[in-house]
């Protein structure tokens, strides 16, 4: 079997604390936050991976070190296989070009001052991807794959709708031909009409050019909507991962079924809520043992001292709860 | 649990109309009509909008981004500020019409008989004072209280809103507490005077999943206990239809449909409904294509005397070109449109 395009292994991500900023980190005595705790994750072509958390979890920092923004504190990021630290130039272009990544917020993401046709295109100008006089169709064909007319490339990203320059944020990453897409909240600043277009195009785009992507929302509906795979994130550590319809059919840990459980859904009747307590602790002092267990309904004494490994529960299913640790 | 919930789910016509006919809504809006100046002049932002709120009712707002329903809130408590105005309509709370009301008698019932939630917990609340003096000075503004009073009616606020050891939180600032936190406190300086109504203005977009939960079943559980209404404003349809009793849907400054939330959700008339429901992509499990709405709202300046939906709209034809009056088809349900959908039109056909 051939090595997966883009490998996050045992990913660690420190950062520093600066004690006199944050007040939540004068009462404790650490002086950093391990945001990404031994992240392991794949994507392969033609599948998309949703990555699923709430706030402060560590999806974001995930996604910009897969995407050299960041780098890693421990661990590595493999393209096909090798460690992208010992790559030589060459392969590391190869590999920067492969993985690109869209924003959340289409209005930050693209600079205001350069015409659409500039954001789309600068990346093929400076890695002379196309011949000059190519330059100008190359971004027409990009503007036309994510659905904007051609005059698009004349005009400023402020004359365009927030689901339009999300377009333009999506064909600015197309326009270098990846392989993988790491899409980072890519439709939650969008209201749900629009949302659905940039779902679909998505789809449509992984039809139509085989990409992979790793798909980072803490919107259940949307992740089960597009995605093969799906890996929940709690305080910087997988907790569970699985192929979408088991994850969604038999969820392994108590965290993705709470997660589940809440997931409002547009079907009249139901007017339950049963929240799980509590709230997420800071990650500057995460609970011992199991970092969910002050919210689990289900944690014993061994849950408050062990660490629970993500372990493989049933083939292509990984989970990380002591509840499924029976031999 | 509301006072209203209907068991099984069922849509069995009008559910809440039932318990409520009897008595007089405490929140009456009217024909009511704001208009912001603009560069392409006058434009209308909320265009004739109708709704009643009765005591103990849930009803939700559901629109988009420019659709109107923030101002629609805004409008209500006044809080519109220029460019905008609200030009027209009535807003009765009992029998007085707040929008004929002078200021200082309007700041009295702001807060005390009427009060708001808004979306940004982190922007409504003062970051350099700490809890406890937020909330005694809500206390203070209706009416006169002693400091050991106050003090123990702050932290009781508190304690009803589900926050652990209020009596530490009273001492905290804005920024020591977390978002979900913020907006508990909040939500408790809402609460304060027992209002007959709650504004609330997206209070959940911004939290986490799981504290969204939480502030949905609390906010359920002392709207219930209180008999205070609640209008809640949001762009999710799903957190409408899980915790609303009714349901108004607006696009472009109208309520479009209307009518208790499980037969507007179970079975839209509207076709503008009908596209919101197809695009939520947690319904199209199953691999079934999500149906978007193509296109995307009109800039307020653009629009005419006609349906505002009908550029995006497949059923439009000549006659969508002159606006459609509101109808009832049924007992406590509102429609506006000339080509509504088959009642009996099965979602999955």
């Amino acid at each position: 079997m051939s090595p997966p395009i883009l490998e996050a292994h045992a990913l660690e991500k420190r950062f520093a604390v600066r004690r006199h900023r944050d007040p939540r980190a004068r009462r404790s005595a650490a002086t950093s936050v391990l945001a990404l705790d031994g992240v392991t994750l794949h994507v392969d072509a033609h599948e998309i991976v949703g990555v699923v958390g709430e706030s402060g979890c560590g999806k974001s920092t995930l996604a910009r070190i897969v995407c050299g923004l960041s780098t890693a504190s421990g661990g590595s990021v493999r393209y096909r296989g090798e460690d992208v630290g010992s790559l030589d130039k060459a392969k590391r272009l190869r590999y920067t070009l492969a993985v690109q990544m869209v924003f959340q917020n289409p209005f930050a993401a693209l600079n205001p001052r350069h015409r659409v046709s500039r954001i789309v295109g600068e990346a093929l100008m400076v890695h002379g991807l196309v011949p000059a006089k190519e330059h100008e169709a190359c971004v027409v064909d990009q503007l036309a794959r994510v659905g904007l007319p051609a005059d698009s490339r004349d005009r400023y990203p402020h004359q365009f709708s927030g689901g339009q320059r999300q377009r333009i944020g999506i064909a600015r990453a197309l326009a270098v031909n990846p392989e993988v897409l790491v899409c980072d909240e890519v439709v939650s600043a969008l209201d749900v009409s629009i949302q659905a277009q940039i779902l679909n195009l998505l789809l449509d785009l992984r039809a139509s050019l085989g990409l992979g992507s790793m798909f980072i929302s803490h919107d259940l509906g949307v992740i089960r909507y597009l995605c093969d795979r799906i890996a929940v994130m709690y305080l910087g550590r997988i907790v569970e991962e699985a192929p979408a319809r088991t994850f969604f059919s038999q969820p392994a840990h108590p965290y993705a079924v709470a997660l589940l459980a809440e997931l409002p859904a547009p079907v009249a009747g139901k007017r339950r809520f049963e929240p799980i307590r509590g709230e997420i602790p800071s990650p500057i002092d995460p609970p011992a043992g199991c970092h969910f267990h002050p919210r689990c309904p289900h944690a014993f004494d061994r849950c408050r001292v062990e660490q629970p490994v993500l372990r493989e529960i049933a083939p292509g299913h990984r989970a990380a709860c002591h509840l499924h640790d029976r031999p | 649990m509301s006072p209203t919930v209907c068991p099984d789910g069922a849509s069995q016509g009008a559910t809440s109309e039932g318990h409520f006919a009897a008595e007089a809504p405490v929140l009456r809006v009217a024909a009511l009509r704001t208009e912001f100046a603009t560069a392409a002049g006058i434009v209308p932002v909320v265009d004739g909008v109708d709704f009643a709120l009765a005591r103990g009712e849930v009803l939700g707002i559901v629109g988009e981004s420019g659709s109107g329903k923030s101002v629609t809130a805004y409008s209500i408590l006044g809080l519109v500020e220029p460019p905008g105005r609200v030009t027209g309509g009535r807003v009765l709370l009992g029998d007085i019409d707040l929008l004929a009301l002078p200021p200082e008698a309007l700041a009295a019932i702001r807060g005390a008989r009427v009060s708001m939630v808004f979306q940004d917990p982190m922007m409504s609340l003062n970051p350099v004072l700490r809890v406890d003096t937020q909330i005694i000075e809500a206390l203070r503004a209706h009416g006169s209280i002693g400091r050991h009073d106050a003090h123990a009616r702050a932290a009781d606020a508190l304690a009803r809103v589900g926050i652990a050891a209020p009596e530490e939180r009273l001492r905290s600032y804005p920024h020591e507490l977390s978002g979900g936190m913020r907006q508990r406190v909040c939500i408790a300086i809402a609460m304060l005077h027992q209002p007959e109504v709650i504004i609330a203005d997206e209070p959940t977009t911004a939290l986490d999943v799981t504290i969204q939960a939480q502030i949905l079943s609390e906010m359920q559980a002392l709207c219930a206990s209180s008999g205070t209404a609640l209008l809640w404003i949001t762009h999710d349809l799903s957190v409408v239809a899980s915790f609303a009793d009714r349901v108004c849907v607006m696009y472009a400054g109208r309520i479009v449909e209307s009518g208790p939330v499980d037969v507007v959700i179970g079975a839209p008339r509207h076709p503008y409904t009908r596209g919101l429901l197809d695009s939520v992509p947690a319904l199209a499990a199953g691999g079934r294509r999500l149906a978007p709405i193509p296109g995307m709202p009109l800039a307020p300046a653009d629009l005419d005397a006609g349906c505002a939906f009908r550029h995006r709209c497949a059923r439009a034809s000549e006659r969508c070109a002159l606006a459609p009056d509101e109808t009832f088809p049924a007992p406590g349900r509102t429609l506006r449109c000339h080509h509504p959908l088959d009642r009996a039109a099965d979602r999955d056909s």
